[in-house]
C-alpha cells in the first residue's frame, strides 16, 4: 500500500536546512532532493517539473556566481533552507558572493526577448524561469555578504484548491 | 539516474554532411561545460549541419537551452541549421513550457530531420 502524501493541514511547518560545497557537482544531488521532498508533501507532475527547474536555476546562480574565489584549501557553502507549512512549499538559496553584477536579477523579459538572433549572449533566461514557474520570488542582494533568493510555491488544500499568497495573484 | 554523456557521430562524406550528436543524461550548469566543448570541436572541422539526438536527455536546465542557442546562432552565421531529434517527454514539456518547441526545429523522425538539413 503506498504511503500517501503529507497532508497539507500539517500542524506544524517542517523545515530542512542544507549546506553544500559551492561546487556545480552537487545540483543534481540537490534538485533531486527537493523534488523528493516536494512530491512528499503532495505537488503533481507538473508542479515538481517546475520546482525541479526554479530550484536548479537559483542552485545553478549561487554556486556559479555566488562564489567568492576560493584560496587553496578552503571550503565556500551555499545554504539551502526548505520550509514546508500548510499553504506553500518555500525555498531559500542563499550563497556568499559580494561581486554579483547589479542586475543579476534583471534576467529575460520574453523568450522571444530572450531568443533574439542578435544577441551577444544567451544569460537571464534562469531568472525568467524562476519567475514563470514559481508562484513567488525574491531576490536579496545582502551588502558584504551574499544573495539571498527565496522560492514559494503554493500548495493545494484539501478541496484541491491552490491557496492564494498573500502578495500576488497564484500562476495558473 | 543516467550519468551524462556525448557521443557524436560524423559522416564518412565529411562536414558537407549532418553531424549527429546523442546527449545523454542531464544537461545543465555542470554538465555544459564538456558539451559546449564538444561542440565546438565539430564547428572546427567545419560542420554545419547538426542534428541533436535527445531521446537519452532526462533533464536541461537553462544553462543548456543556452548552449544550444548559441549553436543555432553559431551555425544560422554560416549559413548552417541545428534540428533537435526525439526529445524525451520529459524535454519536450520542459521547452515547450518555455516556448522553444516555436524556435527550435524539432523532429521525431531521423530521415525527416536528415531531409530538413538537405
Amino acid at each position: 500500500m503506498p504511503i500517501p502524501a503529507l497532508e497539507p493541514n500539517l500542524a506544524d511547518p517542517l523545515q530542512f536546512e542544507i549546506t553544500c560545497p559551492a561546487e556545480v557537482q552537487v545540483l543534481s544531488m540537490v534538485r533531486r532532493f527537493i523534488v523528493g521532498v516536494a512530491e512528499e508533501v503532495g505537488f503533481d507532475e507538473d508542479d515538481l517539473l517546475k520546482i525541479e527547474m526554479a530550484v536548479d536555476e537559483a542552485c545553478s546562480n549561487a554556486l556559479i556566481h555566488g562564489s567568492p574565489k576560493k584560496e587553496p584549501g578552503e571550503r565556500v557553502e551555499v545554504d539551502i533552507t526548505i520550509l514546508i507549512e500548510p499553504q506553500m512549499l518555500t525555498i531559500q538559496i542563499r550563497d556568499h558572493g559580494t561581486d554579483r553584477p547589479v542586475d543579476q536579477f534583471k534576467g529575460a523579459g520574453t523568450i522571444l526577448e530572450y531568443a533574439a538572433p542578435d544577441r551577444s549572449d544567451y544569460g537571464g533566461l534562469g531568472i525568467l524561469i524562476m519567475k514563470q514557474f514559481m508562484d513567488e520570488v525574491e531576490f536579496l542582494a545582502i551588502p558584504e555578504t551574499g544573495t539571498m533568493v527565496t522560492l514559494r510555491k503554493m500548495r493545494k488544500g484539501a478541496d484541491g484548491v491552490l491557496y492564494q499568497t498573500e502578495s500576488s495573484p497564484v500562476n495558473p | 539516474m543516467k550519468p551524462f554523456a556525448i557521443e557524436c557521430i560524423e559522416p564518412e562524406q565529411g562536414a558537407a554532411r549532418a553531424v549527429e550528436v546523442r546527449i545523454s543524461g542531464f544537461l545543465d550548469a555542470h554538465t555544459v561545460v564538456s558539451f559546449e566543448k564538444t561542440m565546438d570541436e565539430l564547428l572546427e572541422k567545419q560542420y554545419v549541419k547538426f542534428i541533436i539526438d535527445l531521446s537519452a536527455l532526462n533533464y536541461i536546465s537553462s544553462a543548456g537551452i543556452g548552449a544550444l542557442m548559441v549553436l543555432l546562432q553559431q551555425l544560422r552565421r554560416r549559413q548552417g541549421e541545428m534540428v533537435i531529434l526525439q526529445p524525451s517527454a520529459k524535454v519536450f514539456k520542459i521547452l515547450d513550457l518555455l516556448g522553444f518547441t516555436k524556435i527550435f526545429l524539432i523532429k521525431q523522425d531521423r530521415d525527416e530531420a536528415m531531409h530538413v538539413l538537405g
